[in-house]
């Protein structure tokens, strides 16, 4: 034991080789250099069979991507690719996956996910525990659903953007549809009812058309799907998924137009959205379930198509109350076939419900299927016009042929 | 390692006091450089030429009092002024009274002496010296010594001059607005332009003599009343340990006096602005004006008044505050940026926005080495053309700003060797950090940024905080004379803050500075 001798060296020193070695050792162990991993955009989920699924990425080509950004973009090329893999879970194709790319997938810049049609009619509950349980991925990432295969869908070359994942963001925060992330998805999913609603994107098929070049595909907002637990049981069409937003308060952008019949000025008037606010006012009276829908909406008039003078508060008032059937014309639409013939509540009412009758609730909740389609709306709809716009008349109408009285 | 630095001075220590208990002979190995004179003047004059032996430059010049007395005038060519001398001195002493005949002087007229040089002598400053050690002092600081026979004085005359630069404006701190004068190697003008700006006698300068060779003159200059008397003990017992051969710059005394050395923050501010030192005076600070450097010391010093600039406080209050916080802002982007860099793109990808990581991945695909590496690569780089660019003839200074651009700026990125955001990187960390508006508070944090720059790499964002709460307990740790580092902040002054991340009108600046002045 006397051979092994320590030579003398001063605490400071020895502090300081230590920290440096300590660091030498204990850091670098998950450097990744930005030139080793790959940057996945967005994520496509297909349905193959029974066992397994496919695992589609959007992957950027850094180089291919800031050329375009450089150069004003040259057109027919690519700056992203696809690649695919299939596996018996997520995590299993994800390794597939790897195995083809050169590069460590990363995703914590993938905004979008994109689900396979067929796929989320088959449940999509065990794919998504992948997204909350990776620390890389983002839980605010955006889901919707897509007509036809993801992998195809997140294929798509748009006009605008220099990749189908910035599409997808873009109209996302468009607020135009739905917008659904991950978390609000896993939520919908948890809560006792497990209803959930996600926006459908469509890509448009390539077919020729002027001033449109050739291979691109301009993907779009095309409605919303409606699942009940985790399996899509319908969709809805564009018009209808308006009126769930009107409904669901989620509404930001809407330009609705009313005719107006007034003797010798027939016409249409188109009507902007500023803002508007929805209340769910629920009620329970001699055990029956209802649910007041109260509506606040204000509008500019961006167009007037008819001869009327709107400088006049009774058009004005008259153009308000046709805004509002308008709007309960809308939400009737869906509460028709979303309450009515899917018999799923996507609207919140369970929520609303809960928070004011918690009691009631706790017993209904189980039969909640049952009570849900037998609850009765009511709808008190208030719409104003703040404004006429700036044009107090309809600017080519004669004079003489206006009415303003 | 500390331990033994502190025996060491300990050793020194006591060499130091036991030298000073001997007598100085070791220097001026004349014999009776310590004696006082005699009365005889060969004997003294004799003494002095032995003492300045081989000494071209010390000018002996016998003469005879108005034809009477003989007496000698001694001092060091180019130190005093010869033309006063001839006219003031020689003149007036030499002339011969008319109708008088030369004789020699009788005892009571010798005794007398005082009352012959008051009349005849037209300069304001006499003074007498009764030692070899008065004389050669007197001497070297360019005032003859006059020495008359019979004598056991002899008398100084204040006539030195020398060679001195023009007051100018420091190069180093200029401002738009504000006094453009700026101290010079001469301690007596460096003192009479603060006295010009602090006229009251509060103002006390006192005067003390650091190198044993040098013997340089040091003043220490206080307001009596503003300035804590502890605070000024402690200044004059630690310039009175000083044990030095030599000061050429305030630097050595600032290293000499300074709480912690080894820190690479200044604990001592230096300034060649007249208008800084005065302020730092009105606050109760003390200032140490050393001779032959224009750099003035000021103590006790925050790390908060190393990011003040005097032109904050010649501009509007709401303008200063915000050039203070961008300053702030610049201070952390040179301390921090290139790790910051460094750790993103190498741990943290998920922090960038996905087209700028994108960009930034597609320059870094050429490069061939890992980001820290390029990062230190630019680092010295940069390094390298700031230290040259300081060190070069002005001449070829374009020459090497050019090359500098060149390689760096082009060359580099097209040969894909470095990324061209890595040149932007560096190139903001490089020009932040030179709106530090102290030169070595700025040099402090570009040289921390190294030892950040690797944690970053080894440890990513974790490393950079390790790193800034290493800074930030060793600056807590730090005191300047006895004021915390980083008061006011911490410990908290709440009636000091007006001045630290504000500058606040002056009519809200109503009481002193807390931790200064009385």
């Amino acid at each position: 034991m006397n051979s092994f001798h320590i030579p003398k060296i001063s605490k400071t020193l020895l502090v300081i080789l230590l920290s440096i070695l300590l660091s030498l050792v204990i850091g670098c162990w998950d450097r990744r250099e930005i030139n080793d991993i790959a940057i996945v955009l967005s994520t496509g989920i297909d349905y193959i069979n029974e066992d397994e699924i496919e695992l589609s990425v959007e992957i950027v080509m850094p180089e291919e991507m800031a050329g375009h950004i450089g150069e004003g973009g040259r057109g027919g090329d690519r700056s992203t690719f696809v690649e695919s893999a299939t596996g018996v879970t997520m995590a299993d194709a994800r390794s597939k996956l790897q195995q083809k790319l050169s590069r460590f997938l990363f995703w914590g810049h993938a905004e979008n996910t994109v689900i396979g049609e067929k796929l989320a009619e088959k449940g999509i509950r065990e794919h998504l525990d992948f997204f909350s349980r990776m620390p890389e991925t983002r839980l605010r990432n955006w889901v919707f659903v897509s007509e036809g295969k993801a992998k195809d869908l997140i294929s798509s070359l748009p006009h605008l953007e220099n990749s189908a994942a910035a599409t997808f963001i873009e109209l996302s925060e468009f607020q135009i549809g739905m917008n659904v992330t991950m978390k609000d998805l896993m939520q919908m999913l948890k809560s006792d009812t497990g209803g959930a609603a996600l926006p459908i994107f469509e890509s448009l098929p390539p077919k020729k058309e002027k001033g449109k070049l050739e291979g691109r595909f301009q993907p779009y907002l095309s409605g919303t799907a409606v699942f009940k637990d985790d399996k899509m049981i319908g969709k809805l069409n564009d018009e209808v998924s308006r009126g769930l937003l009107w409904i669901r308060d989620e509404i930001h952008y809407a330009t609705v137009t009313v005719d107006v019949e007034e003797e010798g000025a027939t016409g249409k008037v188109s009507l902007e959205l500023i803002r508007s606010h929805t209340e769910l006012i629920p009620k329970i009276k001699n055990n029956k379930w209802s649910m007041i829908l109260k509506i606040y909406a204000e509008d500019d008039v961006i167009q007037n198509a008819s001869h009327l003078d709107l400088r006049n508060p009774d058009f004005i008032k008259m153009i308000e109350t046709k805004m509002e059937e308008a709007i309960e014309e809308r939400i009737k639409l869906v509460v028709e076939q979303v309450q009515k013939q899917m018999k799923v509540d996507i609207f919140n009412f369970n929520e609303s419900f809960q928070r004011h009758y918690t009691k009631e609730w706790q017993t209904a909740k189980k039969n909640w299927d049952e009570i849900f389609p037998e609850i009765e709306i009511e709808y008190i709809i208030e719409a104003a016009v703040l404004r006429p716009g700036t044009s107090t008349t309809p600017s080519a109408v004669p004079e003489r042929e206006l009415k303003d009285e | 390692m500390f331990r033994k630095r502190r025996k060491i001075k300990k050793l020194e220590q006591l060499i130091a006091e036991k030298e000073l208990k001997q007598p100085q002979e070791s220097v001026q190995q004349a014999p009776r450089s310590q004696g006082s004179l005699s009365g005889d003047l060969n004997e003294n004059v004799n003494a002095l030429r032995s003492i300045y032996d081989n000494c071209s430059d010390f000018i002996i010049r016998p003469f005879l009092i108005e034809g009477k007395e003989k007496a000698t005038l001694l001092y060091i060519d180019g130190l005093s002024n010869i033309e006063e001398i001839n006219a003031n001195v020689l003149t007036p002493l030499m002339e011969i009274p008319k109708g008088q005949q030369s004789y020699e002087l009788t005892e009571q007229e010798v005794h007398n002496l005082a009352s012959i040089l008051e009349k005849k002598i037209s300069v304001s400053q006499v003074k007498e010296v009764h030692t070899y050690m008065d004389i050669t002092n007197q001497i070297s600081l360019g005032k003859p010594v006059i020495l008359i026979n019979q004598s056991v004085k002899g008398f100084s005359v204040d006539l030195g001059k020398w060679a001195k630069r023009a007051i100018e404006e420091p190069s180093a701190e200029s401002v738009i607005r504000g006094p453009r004068e700026g101290f010079i190697e001469s301690i007596g003008v460096n003192i009479a332009l603060i006295r010009r700006k602090i006229r009251s006698p509060k103002l006390k300068m006192e005067e003390l003599e650091v190198g044993r060779i040098t013997k340089t003159t040091i003043v220490l200059a206080y307001i009596v009343g503003l300035a804590e008397q502890t605070l000024i003990d402690e200044a004059k017992s630690r310039l009175r340990r000083i044990d030095i051969d030599g000061v050429l710059e305030s630097e050595y005394i600032e290293e000499l006096i300074e709480d912690n050395p080894s820190s690479p923050f200044p604990q001592i501010l230096n300034t060649e602005r007249v208008d800084v030192v005065a302020s730092y005076l009105l606050e109760g600070h003390v200032a140490i004006f050393v001779d032959g450097s224009p750099f003035v010391l000021i103590a006790p010093t925050t790390l908060y008044s190393l990011f003040q600039a005097s032109e904050d406080y010649y501009q509007r209050p709401l303008l200063s505050t915000a050039i203070r916080w961008l300053r702030y802002l610049f201070i952390v982007i040179s301390l921090l940026l290139p790790s910051l860099y460094v750790a993103v793109l190498t741990y943290h990808h998920e922090m960038l926005p996905t087209t700028l990581l994108i960009s930034m991945a597609a320059s870094r695909e050429p490069i061939p080495f890992p980001a820290v590496i390029e990062a230190l690569l630019m680092e010295i780089m940069f390094e390298i053309l700031r230290e040259a660019g300081i060190r070069l003839p002005k001449q070829i200074g374009a020459a090497v700003s050019i090359v500098g651009a060149l390689v760096i700026g082009q060359a580099a990125v097209e040969a894909g060797i470095v990324s061209a955001p890595m040149v932007m990187v560096v190139a903001v960390t490089g020009i932040a950090s030179f709106s530090v508006p102290r030169y070595n508070a700025g040099m402090a944090l570009r040289m921390l940024r190294f030892p950040m720059l690797i944690l970053a790499g080894m440890l990513g964002l974790l490393g950079i905080m390790l790193g800034i709460i290493a800074i930030v307990v060793h600056l807590c740790t730090l005191r300047s004379f006895g004021v915390p580092y980083l008061s006011p902040m911490a410990p908290m002054q709440g009636q000091d803050m007006k001045d630290v991340m504000m500058r606040l009108p002056r009519w809200a600046h109503r009481s002193r500075p807390h931790l200064t002045g009385n």
